[in-house]
């Protein structure tokens, strides 16, 4: 499997909140010496926090993830946490698109026991007179 | 027995499509209210336009549901066993009759229908409700 930064991006989006936080926070662990194990060694990268007695996380990932990560020079003076940070702000701030594979919205469980259509990570909210303005300009 | 006693709210559009996306501004008030009243209800009218927001791409950010997932989020809250479904009358004299305007048409039809089945309208349009303060209750 080989996936572009993109690509890798958009399948951590469609992850739950809790398995996006601990992305993350791999993430953050991460450097330039684990990516490059990845590329040596295997395409599964494993993270074992030193106060804790199980592997939190094994994410399965490109072959070649550390050579795309350094042509595209996300290894040269930028953690991979701010590159997907800001790559997460781009794509929330850019023009609305249409629905692609891999981008519906997921329905989950409310507080309340019904189903609810879950916000994306730092989508801004919308209001009861959008709502109300989009609700008179429909065409009947 | 909620703060309401046993009166059956009819939700409008507003508070239907609040009560369903986490997006909306207002889905926490809803959610919380919605668990203090014991019945509510929605009509065709306030599910299709319910059902017609949640896959269009201006209010979904440009992220609009599929029809499939958005009927599956309407059918699972309209299942619920507090819930009613309430027909839609003939337009009547008293209140879409004195209609001012056709933005209000829809909305004065929608106090008809809940005055008609017994129930308030539950609205977040403030405009609504000072319009109909006897047959309507704001959510704020």
């Amino acid at each position: 499997m080989s996936m572009g930064v993109d690509e890798l991006i958009s399948a951590i989006l469609r992850l739950p909140r809790a398995d996006r936080a601990r992305i993350l926070d791999a993430l953050r662990s991460a450097d330039i010496g684990a990516a490059n194990a990845v590329r040596d060694g295997a395409a599964t990268y494993q993270i074992q926090r030193s106060e804790e007695s199980m592997t939190l996380i094994t994410l399965p990932l490109p072959d070649d993830l550390a050579d795309r990560a350094r042509d595209a020079g996300l290894l040269a003076s930028k953690s991979l946490e701010e590159i997907l940070r800001r790559a997460l702000e781009e794509h929330y701030a850019a023009e609305p698109i249409d629905v692609a594979p891999g981008q519906e919205r997921r329905l989950v469980r409310g507080e309340n026991g019904y189903l609810v259509v879950e916000a994306f990570p730092g989508e801004p909210q919308i209001t009861t007179e959008e709502v109300k303005k989009a609700w008179e300009d429909m065409e009947w | 027995m909620g703060r309401h006693g046993m009166v059956m709210f009819l939700l409008d559009v507003s508070v239907l499509f609040a009560a369903l996306n986490r997006t909306h501004k207002a889905h926490q008030t809803v959610t919380r209210w919605l668990a203090s009243i014991d019945r509510h209800a929605s009509c065709g009218l306030t599910q299709i336009g319910t059902f017609r927001l949640l896959l269009t791409p201006t209010t979904m950010h440009g992220r609009p549901m599929k029809s499939a997932a958005a009927h599956e989020m309407i059918a699972d809250f309209t299942g619920c066993r507090r819930h009613r479904f309430v027909a839609c009358p003939a337009l009547s004299r008293s209140t879409v009759g004195k209609t001012n305007g056709h933005n209000a048409a829809v909305d004065d039809y929608l106090v008809q229908i809940a005055n008609d089945a017994g129930c308030r309208l539950a609205t977040l349009d403030r405009a609504l409700a000072t319009r109909w303060p006897e047959r309507t209750l704001l959510i704020n």
